[in-house]
């Protein structure tokens, strides 16, 4: 599974919102995925999208990447992007690493940087939902 | 894996901020106390060294940007394998 949230601006209205995007990996051995090329380069089958700001051409200034096997338990990829948000915040954004449930990268603008707990949740909360309404 | 001490406070530390927000602002005064005691009983545990480097983190004012998003989004068709992005 890969699910993302991002935060973002269209150049035009200068609207802001966050659109979510959940792809399943149906068919792919989960031990087979090399789980940083997900994002770029294997998403999986787009199952569902929120969108709040029509794409395409908003201009990105946060996002959230989640990957995790299809059938993950939603506590699981909690405590998996805590571990990872809570081991590489000493360092700088954006933040990505492995986990027991999987893979988790954060990135965003300076602009978001200084309240990044609350981009986090978010970003978190758009993800959790779209994941709650096709997954569960 | 059993996690070292520091690791495990900042882990926490992130988990009660980011629950807070999640939260609306304010946890319950329940949950916030539970947080504070486990961090308190984790602080502890700390090597001087690494309650100094804690109290660094703790002044910055913000996380570091080593790099931002120079991203555009793209519109998605369900059923398809396109990514959400692109770099801009």
């Amino acid at each position: 599974m890969y699910l993302t949230a991002q935060h973002v601006v269209s150049p035009a209205t200068q609207r802001e919102g966050v659109n979510a995007f959940l792809y399943l990996h149906q068919g792919q051995e989960w031990e087979h995925l090399w789980l940083p090329d997900v994002p770029e380069q294997n998403p999986g089958t787009l199952l569902a999208q929120s969108i709040s700001v029509a794409p395409p051409g908003n201009r990105v200034r946060s996002y959230l990447d989640i990957v995790a096997p299809d059938e993950v338990r939603w506590e699981d990829v909690h405590v998996g992007l805590m571990e990872v948000v809570g081991h590489s915040q000493s360092g700088p954004l954006p933040w990505a690493g492995q986990s027991r449930s999987g893979y988790s990268r954060l990135g965003m603008d300076l602009g978001l940087s200084s309240r990044w707990q609350k981009e986090l949740a978010v970003l978190y909360r758009s993800a959790q939902a779209l994941w709650m309404a096709h997954v569960t | 894996m059993k996690q070292q001490p520091l690791e495990r406070y900042r882990i926490l530390l992130s988990q009660l901020l980011f629950e807070r927000e999640a939260a609306g602002g304010d946890l319950p005064e329940e949950e916030e106390s539970r947080y504070v005691a486990l961090l308190d009983e984790v602080w502890w545990e700390l090597s001087p060294n690494d309650q100094e480097q804690l109290e660094r983190e703790l002044r910055q004012v913000a996380v570091q940007v080593g790099e931002e998003p120079a991203l555009v989004d793209l519109a998605v068709a369900e059923g398809s394998s396109a990514l959400p992005r692109r770099a801009a």
